[in-house]
């Protein structure tokens, strides 16, 4: 996705970053100045400017804490501005995430805060990114799973290793999924579990880390701090914890505490495209479904859904999740309500929307809404029309039922 | 000239009871031919008055009208079309009909005063008539009622000196002395205008002016349909040599230069009364009038009235040689009484020409045309929110008030001003109150320019928030100038406004032919503040004070189909419309073929409308398109659906879109000539005939601004009143496709639906075991019907998706176990519909009579099935065309609170699909430079096809401590097929889905 971000101060309008992404130039000062000009002009006459959209673009204004204007300008994929409202309000929240709530609301020396907000830049490009990402949660505003048969087993190594580390926070996170977690790392709230799980995705691999965070929610002011071991590549276990114990005092206990589970562990990351258990098998038309749980926060996504791909797939792993992005960033908003948007719902709830679906020559895609789940699959061509609803309800209670399966 | 179906020779002496029924010698002309298929088809007494000629006299003669009358009334049209309308047969109606039709045939004599009331415009060629039934509405009290007793002369003295005498029974008038006032008033004016005719009347006629208003005089006389008049003539003594031995016939044409029609036969002599008796009854019928003479002179005698007395004396061939031979001793003038016929049809804008040319020559001489002269007196209004105010009964001034209440705006900003004063930039700006949006215009003019160093692209759209409301503010840039135009978000969804733009731009290219100029011409600002004010009154205010039951969204979906509503008429009365319009635009009009001069304008090509369906068009479809955003965002297609327009002329000069805004392809062979162009708009009650003028090419050029040509004025009134022919009918044929059920697929409401569920459920049990057998007889009776026309409606293959239904892999089959047999069964009916929408030429009338006098399967078909379809739309992008449920089908079916919440939420989600459907068909044929293009998406709904969403309505009532409160769900499902065809319908769930691809695939014929 091509975008330029812009990050200014609400009252001076003094750029403090702009990330670029995709084969753009930066945009030169003035510009950017004007863009912001606009925004503060339309201010100042009680108007609120929200967005503009151009023959292919939309630019999105927003303002957050009254004390930073954000600034999207990005392809318009004419779907509802909630969806890049949403992708705003991640990047502040990342910011906070990292930054802390107070000093991002009160910039007091702001070519200080130009240097030390850099700490975000990695974050704010991975949530950019949209198009490289092989989870969904940035969108869907639910953290992305791994659904895999060894978690049962796997949950006891973790809450004895949290135990251990004094924390009642401590999840398993297979490529920025979600294995297992405990139960209080559930209580996160959507938001935070979907940053975290950015977070170590957006951090290159490394055997341990200790960072401070923020969660936005929860303590937007006072830090936790962030412990992550690798345990074997792509497989981190996270904790959140207080000042103790270090980060040197945990490392020892990792290996006490997780070596037994090597082999599972090795089985699980083996699940990694897939994302749910093998024993599952789906219509061979589909290619690829998000699962959402509103109410749990979860989704469970996999575009890999065959072991054995077939060679007659010509629409690739990477693209079918763009469709898929693509069609629920079409349907939500527009159809079906965005459960965290206010303004919409109430003209909803006489007539809510459950089913919807799209065809087109090369692929078709269908969601049901059966709350609190929704699914949106993907479909070949070849599927007939009429038959993509049973077979979307039937995979729908198929995954909802499994037992494995904890969304 | 013009097209006179199977109107027969005029008079025949033969047929002369059927012409004259009566004594009051109304002219009864019908079809004998026609007779079949007209309403007189279940009118026994009407067809025997055909049958036996004698019989029907003795019918007429003994039962005053009473049955005849009733075979009538089907004729007596709701906005008082007078041409039905028997006025004395006071039997058989209340006073109100009868107030009712006198009132309007005081309109329509008013109206033949008001015909020339051309609203001019000075400063543009724009001239507007309208004539609205309301604005008449005081002029009840106006009542001519018919003499019921001819033979009375207490009647007959009171005629009054006025040329134009009326026979007004003064004890049958209701009304007091001020109505009388007002009927003085206009009998004043009819005298003036008569004088102003006296006046003007030259020999040779040649003035256009003078023309015209004969011809509109000649309307007054005809619609004075069994009126007296007297007129007082001088006799002429020169050529009468001996009074007592010339006959009475010779006489007359003699003294007065009046042909009275002769009798060839006598009578056959079978006993001596009847003779006696015949002879009385006869009529003394004008045959001619003899040119120069008093008669002629006159202009008041015309072919087919009856001469009744003069003197006051009853004429009748018994007595007639000796009346005249009596009262032509006395030199002075004496005083001729006519009755005027009750013409049966249209009025006769072209009467027959005779060989004597006895009647008034109706069309200007061609060498007046070239001065084309200014509309006369007596009223010419002159305002600048006329159109707002004749269209829409309100004033610009009350429609700006009400607009106040919503953030709109339009904004015509520059930046290139030399000047600092920022109010230069603000070259036009609609409404004139300055609002919030005019504050912040520096936002929007800063943005258009600025994006362009973003995105490489100027902007299409911005959303605005002022206080907690939304507005979209949308752009057209061109150069450094940006028209921008602000709309409520709730009232206009955003899927809607940037059609309305598009629309908007190109309605001001057609009309003033550039954008850049048209706003910096402040000449043509108040044309402009009409424009935006109707559009406003039209997006924004309509739907407020009518309840819409859909709230104005059909209005707006309808209006992004760039495409023109189509009404299906039987292949007959499709050809019938089609034969009526090749006629006019053939023009070969006998007046112009004498003219040695070319013509000044040549038509491209017309369209016909009634209320806001397109019956028939012979124009290019770009044309096409142009002139129906004329009349949507000028209201008049609104107007004529909602009232019946008296008459509404409208002239202008256009620049339509292919000719002037698009780059025209250079085709070998014929280079389209470059010239003017010119849209004439004619109305008369329901009906619009749009023609579209050229200047230059084979006609001569125009010079200056020409006002309305009057010549294809008169052409295209008479145009449209031939679609009013009794044999011709299009009005009741329109109609009858509006209100019968026939015309389309069913739909039903959605009320229905979730209080009876559970009853239609057993219903369906108990219809199961018919269904086998139903349905393939109900389609072999379709297919008799329409297999010849129809080669893809095949039992077998419905045979074929019967069995495929089978494999269950179907909507609702998993979840409901009775909607296998509901949906087969409403299968076989939507089936039959679709059969019948599909088949153009199988909708002719016979198929929908054989389906009436087939009671039997209709009922089966219909009966106790849950039909599960609510609302369709189609339509065609290549045609230019749509089809959707005629507002009787759509108010039959809406009738509740939750039909229109079901239907709000269709249009809406419609519009959503069609913007997708839009932008990636666009997306398809637009293939830009890569590089300017920083953002272009994927391509992941390039080849989209089909979009549904199924919404579920709950409604909070608990029925039962068990029960689930009731819920509907319904689908809405929008297809794109190639050929930029679209449907979209909405229906029930639980409809199988072979169904419904049988309905997408047969209703239209694509598969």
């Amino acid at each position: 996705m091509a975008a330029h971000l812009i990050c200014l101060t609400s009252g001076g309008g003094v750029p403090i970053f702009t990330r670029n992404k995709g084969n753009l130039k930066p945009l030169p000062f003035p510009v950017i100045g004007s863009l912001n000009g606009v925004h503060m002009f339309a201010n100042s006459h009680d108007v609120k400017l929200l967005s503009t959209t151009t023959e292919d673009a939309k630019v999105v204004w927003k303002v957050f804490h009254d004390s930073i204007t954000l600034i999207i300008v990005t392809g318009d994929d004419s779907a509802d501005d909630i969806h890049l409202n949403n992708l705003l309000s991640q990047v502040c929240d990342a910011m906070v995430l990292l930054y802390g709530l107070e000093d991002l609301a009160n910039i007091k020396n702001i070519e200080r805060f130009k240097r030390e907000i850099k700490i975000c830049s990695q974050l704010i490009d991975k949530i950019l990114d949209q198009a490289d990402l092989l989870t969904v949660g940035d969108l869907t505003n639910a953290v992305d799973i791994i659904a895999a048969p060894e978690n049962s087993v796997l949950q006891n190594y973790l809450d004895a290793f949290t135990e251990a580390a004094d924390s009642p926070y401590g999840c398993l996170m297979v490529h920025g999924k979600i294995a297992i977690a405990t139960k209080r790392w559930w209580t996160l709230t959507s938001k935070e579990m979907v940053l975290l799980s950015l977070l170590m995705s957006s951090l290159s691999p490394c055997s341990s880390r200790d960072i401070p965070v923020f969660l936005p929610n929860l303590s937007p002011s006072v830090p936790h701090r962030l412990l992550t071991f690798q345990l074997i590549k792509d497989v981190d276990v996270c904790v959140l914890c207080g000042p103790s114990p270090t980060l040197a005092q945990l490392e020892e206990e990792v290996g006490r505490f997780w070596r037994s589970g090597y082999d599972l562990l090795r089985s699980l990351l083996q699940l990694h495209p897939r994302n749910y258990p093998l024993s599952i098998t789906l219509d061979s038309n589909i290619m690829g479904f998000i699962l959402v749980n509103r109410e749990s926060h979860r989704c469970l996504c996999s575009t890999h859904p065959h072991p054995v791909a077939s060679s007659k797939d010509t629409i690739d792993s990477k693209r079918r999740l763009e469709i898929l992005r693509s069609f629920y960033k079409h349907v939500m908003g527009t159809f079906f309500p965005m459960s965290d948007d206010p303004d919409k719902g109430q003209e909803e709830i006489c007539h809510q929307a459950q089913e919807s679906y799209i065809s087109t020559d090369s692929h078709k895609c269908y969601t049901i809404l059966s709350e609190p789940h929704q699914i949106f699959v993907l479909y070949t061509a070849n599927i007939p029309t009429f038959a993509m609803r049973s077979v979307t309800q039937k995979t729908l209670s198929l995954l909802v039922k499994d037992k494995h399966i904890q969304i | 000239m013009a097209y006179f179906p199977r109107l027969g020779p005029f008079y025949d002496p033969r047929h002369e009871q059927e012409f004259y029924g009566e004594q009051d010698g109304r002219l009864h002309l019908r079809n004998l031919k026609d007779s079949e298929n007209t309403a007189f088809h279940d009118n026994d007494s009407g067809r025997a008055s055909f049958d036996s000629p004698q019989q029907s006299r003795r019918n007429v003669y003994h039962e005053p009208s009473d049955k005849i009358e009733a075979g009538w009334t089907s004729f007596v049209q709701e906005h008082g079309n007078l041409f039905y309308v028997d006025i004395d047969g006071g039997t058989g109606k209340g006073p109100a009909q009868r107030l009712h039709q006198s009132s309007s045939q005081t309109e329509l004599n008013n109206n033949s005063l008001k015909e020339q009331i051309h609203v001019a415009e000075d400063i543009d060629d724009e001239y507007v008539t309208l004539n609205r039934n309301v604005a008449l509405e005081h002029l009840d009290g106006y009542t001519v009622t018919n003499n019921p007793n001819p033979n009375s002369d207490s009647n007959r003295n009171k005629s009054v000196q006025n040329e134009f005498n009326r026979t007004i029974n003064s004890s049958e008038d209701k009304y007091d002395g001020s109505h009388y006032l007002q009927k003085d008033g206009i009998q004043r004016n009819i005298q003036s205008y008569s004088k102003y005719l006296d006046n003007d009347n030259l020999p040779g006629r040649t003035s256009p002016k003078i023309a015209n208003l004969l011809d509109s005089t000649g309307a007054f006389l005809s619609v004075q349909s069994g009126k007296r008049k007297s007129i007082s003539l001088s006799p002429d003594f020169s050529d009468v040599d001996n009074m007592l031995s010339t006959s009475g016939i010779d006489l007359c044409k003699k003294l007065f230069g009046i042909v009275l029609c002769q009798y060839k036969q006598t009578p056959s002599r079978q006993n001596g009364s009847s003779i006696d008796h015949i002879m009385r009854d006869r009529k003394v019928i004008v045959q001619g009038v003899v040119h120069g003479s008093q008669a002629e002179k006159c202009c008041q005698i015309f072919r087919g009235d009856m001469l009744v007395a003069l003197n006051d004396i009853d004429i009748t061939w018994v007595n007639l040689d000796d009346i005249f031979q009596s009262v032509s001793k006395t030199q002075q003038k004496l005083k001729l009484t006519f009755q005027v016929p009750h013409v049966i049809g249209p009025k006769l804008p072209t009467p027959p020409h005779t060989p004597t040319r006895s009647t008034p020559p109706l069309f200007p001489q061609p060498a007046i045309i070239t001065t084309p002269p200014r509309p006369p007196p007596p009223v010419r209004k002159q305002s600048e929110d006329n159109l707002v105010q004749l269209v829409t009964g309100e004033t610009l001034r009350s429609i700006r008030n009400a607009l106040q209440k919503y953030l709109i705006s339009i904004m015509y900003l520059t930046f290139a001003t030399q000047s600092d004063q920022p109010q230069d930039q603000v070259l036009y700006k609609f409404p004139e109150v300055e609002n919030k949006l005019f504050e912040i215009r520096g936002l929007f003019l800063t943005l258009s320019s600025l994006l362009k160093d973003v995105t490489c692209d100027s902007p299409v759209k911005t959303c605005v928030r002022y206080k907690e409301y939304d507005t979209d503010v949308l752009y057209w840039k061109e150069g450094q100038d940006v028209l921008v135009i602000g709309l409520p978000t709730q009232r206009v969804p955003s899927t809607f406004s940037p059609q309305l733009l598009e629309d908007l731009l190109r309605i001001i290219r057609i009309l003033f032919g550039s954008i850049y100029k048209v706003f910096r011409d402040h000449t043509v600002q108040g044309q402009l503040d009409q424009l935006f004010g109707l559009t406003f009154y039209r997006v924004l205010l309509s739907q407020e004070n009518t309840l819409c039951y859909s709230s104005g969204l059909d209005m707006m979906l309808l209006d992004t189909l760039t495409g023109v509503r189509w009404l299906r008429l039987s292949q007959n009365d499709k050809l019938l419309c089609d034969e009526i319009l090749s006629e006019f635009e053939a023009s070969d009009f006998l007046e112009l073929e004498e003219e040695d001069k070319r013509r000044h304008y040549a038509i491209l090509g017309t369209s016909l409308y009634y209320k806001e369906y397109m019956l028939s068009s012979h124009l290019y479809w770009e044309d096409l398109n142009d002139i129906h955003l004329f009349l949507k965002y000028h209201f008049l297609l609104s107007l004529v659906t909602s009232q019946s327009v008296e008459e509404l002329v409208i002239w202008r000069e256009v620049f339509p879109t292919r000719h002037c805004h698009v780059e025209r392809e250079i085709v070998p062979g014929f280079p389209e000539p470059s010239g003017r162009w010119f849209l004439l708009v004619v109305g008369i009650k329901h009906f619009i005939l749009c023609t579209l003028l050229e200047a230059g090419g084979y006609a001569s050029d125009a010079v200056g601004k020409p006002g309305p040509d009057l010549f294809f004025v008169d052409q295209a009134k008479a145009t449209i009143l031939q679609l009013e022919a009794d044999d011709v009918n299009i009005t009741e044929h329109c109609e009858e496709r509006l209100y019968s059920e026939i015309t389309g697929p069913k739909i039903k409401t959605a009320e229905v639906n979730t209080r009876t569920s559970r009853n239609s459920k057993s219903e369906e049990g108990l219809f199961n075991p018919f269904k086998a057998q139903n349905s393939p007889r109900s389609r072999n009776t379709d297919d008799d019907i329409d297999r010849s026309s129809c080669p893809t409606h095949l039992p077998g293959g419905s045979d074929f998706t019967m069995r495929r239904q089978g494999s269950r892999l179907s909507y609702g089959s998993n979840d409901s176990t009775g909607s296998g047999s509901s949906s087969g069964a409403a299968r076989a009916k939507i089936v039959s519909k679709a059969g019948s929408m599909h088949d153009v030429s199988a909708l002719n009338r016979s198929f929908s009579e054989k389906e009436v006098s087939n009671p039997q399967v209709h009922i089966k078909l219909t009966r106790g099935i849950n039909n599960m379809l609510f609302h369709y739309v189609s339509f065609e992008g290549l045609d230019g065309i749509y089809l959707s449920p005629s507002p009787c089908e759509a108010s039959l079916a809406s009738h509740g609170n939750l039909q229109e919440l079901v239907l709000q939420k269709f249009y809406h989600t419609c519009l959503s699909i069609h913007r997708i459907f839009q932008k990636h068909s666009a997306a398809q044929d637009t293939c830009r430079n890569e590089s300017s293009c920083l953002f272009r998406q994927g391509t992941t709904w390039q080849s989209i096809r089909e979009e549904g969403i199924m919404f579920v309505f709950t409604s909070g009532i608990v029925t039962g401590p068990k029960k689930p409160s009731p819920s509907l769900a319904y689908w809405v499902v929008g297809r794109l097929f190639p050929g930029q065809q679209e449907m979209y319908v909405c229906f029930q769930d639980g409809v199988q889905q072979s169904m419904v691809e049988m309905a997408f695939s047969q209703t239209f014929g694509k598969s």
